[in-house]
């Protein structure tokens, strides 16, 4: 018994293992063919004969790469930060305040989940010209403000778990609502929140259609838009190196904050399955 | 004692809204007010850059057109075909899930490297398949011809295998994320049905196909649903993965053509009737999987 269960335990690791390479398979290819010199990528082989850094010099030369970091930073942290508390606080009223017509009010919010993005983006659009935001960074910011609403739902089933007796407690020693939301539930849903922020943080570091759709001014595209518009002209003339170098800039920094935060991410993930 | 409890009433009515009030105005100013537009502007013959409240009202006109352009009905159709992958992506990571979750070493390890794609930028990707399954020097077909397989599949240029690229490519990048939401799944059993299934000698196949899998319905319930909003909305990966349509308009989607109709050619009416009539296909079967969810759990 112990002895088959030892093979299969060699069977399911060698499976897992492989299908470790097919995950990792492509961003490995993307790393090795971004250092080849662009006559050699006919060539077999993974790994480059020769180590050619050009196609970095030149997408940093052609894109200002530094600039589109800094409006991706600018679209994904405090956005997110402030979407962040403001579905705390409502998740938290959902949960452990009892006002009038909460239930539907909580049900006309989940509705809007159910309406895709390219049903609504084009008066969006139009909403955002009207007062004259195309030109500026605010299309990507003020939607993400006002909270989101996977993440009030996901807030409030946990919420579910925390005792009605430790808010009643605090009632009675005389805190407002605000105070027990910032004393004590921000710090019991810390884990949480942070794991949630994250990742609606790497959703919309990678967003792509809403900028091509509202950012109207070059300066202010996100690096993703850069990104694209560098490798679709290098897609033409099959400059695949430079490609691969505009999808590695792009990935980098998204691999970092997964390798940082990896351990939150998937138990965030696992712990919002099992309670739902 | 009576007025009193009434004077906390009012404040927890107060706090309430207060709490609630942000995320309410951002429903209202970024979805339901954009929703009602929409829905009006599909019966004008709205050209975008014009007010909408001076465009003219075509009645049915733009819904008689749509349904009357063969472009629309392939992109249906094409949005419709992506959706196979959702099967086959539960499938897979059913059986990674369940291989993962057996006390396996380095699962932990594992869990992190197949979520790894999930996380990553779509327009990265996009461009890294997009020359992976290139004819012409692609690494597939060079590993595809090295294990004997003779003539490999044009995938970028055959109208019949394109569709398979967008496919194989959101199932890898989906993957990790239902292994995970299963393995989470699959945590949440309780150990009690499958020692009551061995005492009765059930096999190791029967137990995963009567307790495993069925209890696992909520998970599956929450993957399909989230696939079909996801996958109704596909755009960026064909758009990039073939700098276009595909050959033969084959990995033209909704979205696209929603896309281009309005902000390339100006027919913001026309957009706005293909925008209501994709809000209306995922809505309706978002609300069907609700209803059926909400049917089965009544059962159980």
């Amino acid at each position: 018994m112990s002895r088959r269960k030892k093979i299969a335990d060699a069977v399911v690791f060698v499976f897992l293992a492989f299908g470790s390479v097919i995950m990792l398979y492509p961003f490995i290819w993307m790393i090795f063919t971004s250092f080849k010199p662009k006559m050699h990528i006919y060539l077999a082989g993974l790994l480059p004969r020769t180590w050619d850094f050009s196609s970095y010099i030149q997408i940093w030369d052609e894109i200002p790469l530094v600039r589109g970091f800094l409006n991706t930073i600018l679209y994904s942290v405090p956005p997110v930060i402030v979407g962040t508390f403001v579905s705390a606080g409502a998740a938290f009223a959902f949960a452990k305040i009892n006002f009038k017509g909460k239930n539907i009010i909580f049900l006309i919010l989940l509705s809007g989940v159910m309406i895709p993005f390219p049903s609504i983006m084009i008066p969006q659009f139009v909403l955002f010209s009207r007062f004259n935001m195309l030109q500026g960074p605010w299309p990507m910011i003020l939607p993400k403000l006002t909270g989101n609403v996977l993440m009030i739902f996901f807030l409030r089933q946990y919420l579910n778990y925390v005792p009605d007796s430790v808010v009643e407690a605090a009632k009675i020693d005389g805190c407002n609502y605000f105070e027990i939301y910032r004393r004590i539930i921000l710090p019991l849903i810390t884990p949480a929140l942070a794991a949630h922020s994250v990742l609606w943080f790497i959703g919309s570091w990678n967003d792509y259609l809403a900028p091509t759709i509202f950012i109207k001014n070059e300066k202010w595209q996100p690096v993703t838009v850069m990104v694209a518009k560098f490798n679709e002209q290098y897609a033409i003339n099959t400059h695949v190196p430079r490609m691969m170098a505009g999808s590695v800039m792009l990935l980098v920094p998204v691999l970092v904050i997964y390798g940082i935060f990896q351990k939150w991410i998937i138990e965030s993930v696992m712990f919002t399955s099992v309670k739902e | 004692m009576k007025r009193k409890k009434s004077y906390f009433h009012v404040w927890d009515n107060i706090w309430g809204y207060a709490f609630v009030l942000i995320p309410l105005i951002g429903l209202v100013v970024f979805v339901l007010i954009p929703l009602c537009m929409t829905v009006y502007a599909s019966f004008t013959s709205w050209p975008l850059g014009q007010s909408i409240t001076s465009a003219k009202w075509v009645g049915l006109d733009n819904y008689i057109t749509m349904f009357n352009t063969p472009l629309f009905w392939k992109s249906l159709g094409n949005t419709f075909f992506y959706m196979i992958g959702i099967p086959i992506g539960l499938v897979l990571s059913l059986i990674y899930a369940a291989l993962m979750n057996r006390g396996t070493r380095y699962e932990k390890v594992f869990r992190v490297i197949y979520y790894t794609p999930v996380i990553t930028s779509t327009v990265a990707v996009s461009f890294i398949f997009q020359r992976m399954f290139m004819s012409d020097g692609g690494v597939i077909n060079t590993y595809l011809s090295a294990i004997g397989i003779k003539n490999p599949p044009n995938w970028m240029s055959h109208p019949a295998y394109t569709k398979w690229v967008i496919i194989i490519m959101a199932v890898w990048k989906g993957l990790g994320n239902s292994i995970i939401m299963y393995i989470a799944g699959m945590q949440g059993i309780s150990k009690t049905y499958y020692e009551a299934a061995k005492i009765d000698g059930a096999g190791w196949f029967y137990t995963f196909r009567k307790i495993t899998v069925p209890l696992l319905m909520p998970v599956t319930f929450y993957l399909v649903v989230t696939g079909i909003i996801g996958g109704a909305q596909m755009y960026v990966e064909p758009r990039l993965v073939f700098a276009g349509n595909g050959p033969a308009n084959s990995t033209f989607t909704t979205v696209i053509h929603l896309y281009d109709n309005t902000f390339r050619y100006s027919k913001a009416g026309y957009g706005s009737a293909v925008a209501t009539v994709l809000g209306v296909i995922v809505f309706v079967i978002t609300a069907f999987q609700f209803y059926m969810n909400g049917r089965r759990e009544r059962n159980e």
